[in-house]
């Protein structure tokens, strides 16, 4: 891992416009789903970005690859400014980020071959003949089929599969033929949506496993997405979490896990069950009440003001701002 | 006799492709007042298991066979095979279930008051304005704030822990001695599932019913069982106390599955990078091999005195091994 950054992300902001529900559609307020994220992610780095459903951790990968158009704030690539590029001036850069979906059923489509999904990015992309003499037609053909075989081989699927249709592999394989995809194209970066969290447990350990092993053999770099915090931890080198559109902490792993700073970190961590009855029935717990209130109307002064036990009137007036304790960055007012 | 006593329990379903057995010959007990926990994979047979007991299977699609006998008051009650008519007097009453998906188990276009009213009504010849209060009481009980009003709301105006709430005041509105929860937080976040558990142990206290759990999240089962059965292509390959079966697992599935989850209790260098999966995937329940139907992906089948041979050829029996703790392996005791 390098100091230098591959991927710069500031005062990111992305709000979609709920508009009411008649023909003449008005804009009646807008979902507030990333609401200012600043973070970086060095070369050869896992970033985990971690939370619960609705609080636009998701939403912060697409924008992040322009897969959404940012509202405001800047995401530099490789220290280039992509925020307010063009689909055709993003095009070349497609190469260099890549992105692996939650749901293996839904992201491949069902008429398509494996051949034809993971082959896509070379034709896309003009690379049909790549590694080949720059021919055309047949021969081009043959060379993608050797580079799709290749592909597939290495994430662990049989290259003999390659004129299959996805209903003939397992959640498993097919999230691998999906991995295989989003590494056509030799990426440098890849945005790893919930990768695991459809496949069953036997399962997921294989994945997390591949993803692992491709990392160091491609060089990558990882924003790896999720809500399962024991795979985070797993494949993270830092983690952020997110709380209403906002990074509430963010830390090197070991320091995030042994000591959580912002109470929100801390009632997560508790609120995963460990799979050990003894420690189980002795550990203190952390019960948040409430829910997640909505990102359309979030609360002023910090976002986790409505939820939080230890909230002082200083919590409702004023947003805390990520800052540096111990070894973390953490926003809150009373850091634990 | 125990509560609830299902012996060799086999349901199969004929389809195109040829016989799928999803469970086959399941044979376990539960008290009252005990959380027995189903724990395995997609496809294992938990889910199937307990619609049949619930006579929720189509007659025409699937063939069930075998006695699951539960206590009525001093009276036994044979399960499978009881008419339509029969079964609808218990179930809702004796027993009850709560499902998965909470946003897909309500019906959108009624109150949910007027849904938990129904199923009061259903088995108690009594006013609807006792039934209404009953509700009230019932959504008080699993922390519903305001109950009197929110009985009148749909279910779209609630978040998916708050729907789960109301699908757990619905089933025990008749106040049930068993209450069959599949997967009752799977599509929650883990600070809503930690209240979620929270009340279920709280209200089972309270009700001394028996639960059955079922669930892939071993996590879960750590902290809500007392008892697990572990299911791998429609059998238990293991039933033990929790305690037993975390500290000791003795079949080598479970085994896997223990050592194949990401620990955060424990440090990323103590576990080793790799996480050790198992290798494979569970078997198609079409074709079931003769012997043992984990052999393909186990480790431990070498060290069977006979050889993997003996695996392949011959079904090890559920053997009870330590007094309590039963697994179905050849393995000289079972000792991994």
């Amino acid at each position: 891992m390098s100091e230098e950054p591959i991927l710069e992300v500031s005062n990111l902001q992305k709000f979609f416009p709920i508009t009411s529900n008649s023909i003449f559609a008005r804009v009646k307020g807008e979902n507030k789903a990333v609401n200012g994220i600043s973070f970086t992610l060095r070369r050869g780095e896992t970033l985990g970005l971690v939370g619960e459903s609705g609080c636009g951790k998701s939403t912060a990968g697409r924008t992040i690859l322009k897969l959404y158009e940012p509202t405001s704030g800047a995401i530099r690539f490789n220290g280039e400014e992509i925020t307010n590029y063009s689909t055709r001036k993003m095009k070349p850069l497609r190469t260099k980020m890549q992105i692996i979906f939650q749901d293996p059923y839904s992201s491949l489509n069902p008429r398509h071959s494996v051949g034809e999904i993971i082959g896509a990015a070379f034709t896309i992309h003009g690379l049909a003949s790549i590694g080949g003499d720059g021919a055309t037609g047949s021969s081009g053909r043959s060379a993608t089929k050797r580079l799709v075989q290749d592909l597939m081989e290495r994430v662990g699927l049989n290259p003999e599969h390659y004129n299959r249709y996805p209903h003939e592999f397992s959640g498993g394989q097919r999230q691998r033929i999906g991995i295989a995809r989003a590494l056509a194209l030799k990426p440098e970066f890849i945005v790893c949506d919930e990768p695991v969290s459809a496949l069953d447990v036997s399962i997921q350990a294989q994945v997390v496993n591949l993803l692992d092993d491709l990392k160091d053999d491609f060089g990558l770099s990882y924003l790896f997405i999720a809500h399962d915090l024991s795979v985070v931890q797993h494949i993270s080198d830092r983690v952020a979490v997110m709380y209403l559109g906002k990074i509430v902490e963010l830390a090197p792993t070991e320091e995030i896990y042994q000591r959580p700073h912002h109470p929100y970190t801390k009632a997560l961590l508790s609120a995963i069950p460990i799979p050990d009855p003894v420690l189980e029935s002795s550990r203190e717990q952390i019960v948040l009440s409430g829910d997640l209130p909505s990102p359309a109307n979030p609360p002023t002064g910090c976002v986790f003001n409505t939820r939080c036990w230890k909230a002082q009137p200083r919590c409702f007036s004023e947003e805390p701002v990520l800052q540096v304790v111990d070894k973390s960055e953490v926003a809150c007012h009373y850091p634990e | 006799m125990s509560f609830l006593e299902v012996n060799d329990l086999h349901v199969e379903f004929p389809t195109s492709d040829g016989l799928v057995k999803a469970v086959d010959g399941v044979t376990f007990a539960i008290e009252r007042g005990e959380t027995l926990a189903i724990v395995g994979e997609s496809g294992s047979g938990k889910t199937v298991t307990n619609l049949a007991l619930m006579g929720l299977l189509s007659k025409r699609a699937a063939r069930i066979s075998g006695s699951a006998v539960i206590k009525r008051g001093d009276e036994d009650v044979e399960l499978i095979d009881l008419a339509d008519e029969e079964m609808r007097q218990i179930r809702g009453k004796n027993v009850a279930m709560i499902f998965q998906d909470p946003m897909s188990s309500l019906h959108p276009y009624y109150s949910i008051g007027d849904q938990i009213i129904e199923a009061h009504q259903v088995h108690n010849d009594v006013d609807e304005r006792v039934s209404k209060a009953r509700a009230i009481e019932l959504l008080d009980m699993v922390g519903i704030p305001d109950a009197s009003e929110r009985i009148k709301a749909f279910p779209h105006q609630f978040s998916g822990g708050m729907r789960q709430r109301v699908m757990i005041a619905m089933a025990l509105v008749n106040s049930p001695e068993l209450l069959i929860a599949d997967e009752p937080t799977t599509a929650l976040d883990v600070t809503v599932q930690a209240q979620i558990l929270k009340l279920l142990r709280e209200l089972q206290e309270e009700l001394k019913m028996a639960i059955i759990l079922i669930t892939h999240d071993l996590g879960v089962v750590a902290g809500a069982a007392d008892r697990v059965n572990v299911m791998y292509a429609g059998k238990i390959v293991e039933s033990a106390p929790v305690r037993d079966l975390y500290a000791n697992p003795l079949m080598p599935y479970t085994h896997g599955l223990l050592a194949s989850i990401p620990r955060m209790d424990r440090r990323a260098g103590e576990s080793g990078k790799r996480l050790s999966a198992i290798a494979g995937q569970p078997p198609s329940l079409i074709a079931l091999p003769a012997g043992c139907a984990f052999v393909p992906r186990c480790t431990f089948s070498n060290r069977v005195s006979g050889g993997a041979s003996r695996c392949e050829s011959s079904m090890p029996a559920l053997t009870e091994h330590v007094p309590g703790h039963f697994a179905r392996c050849h393995l000289e005791g079972a000792s991994l």
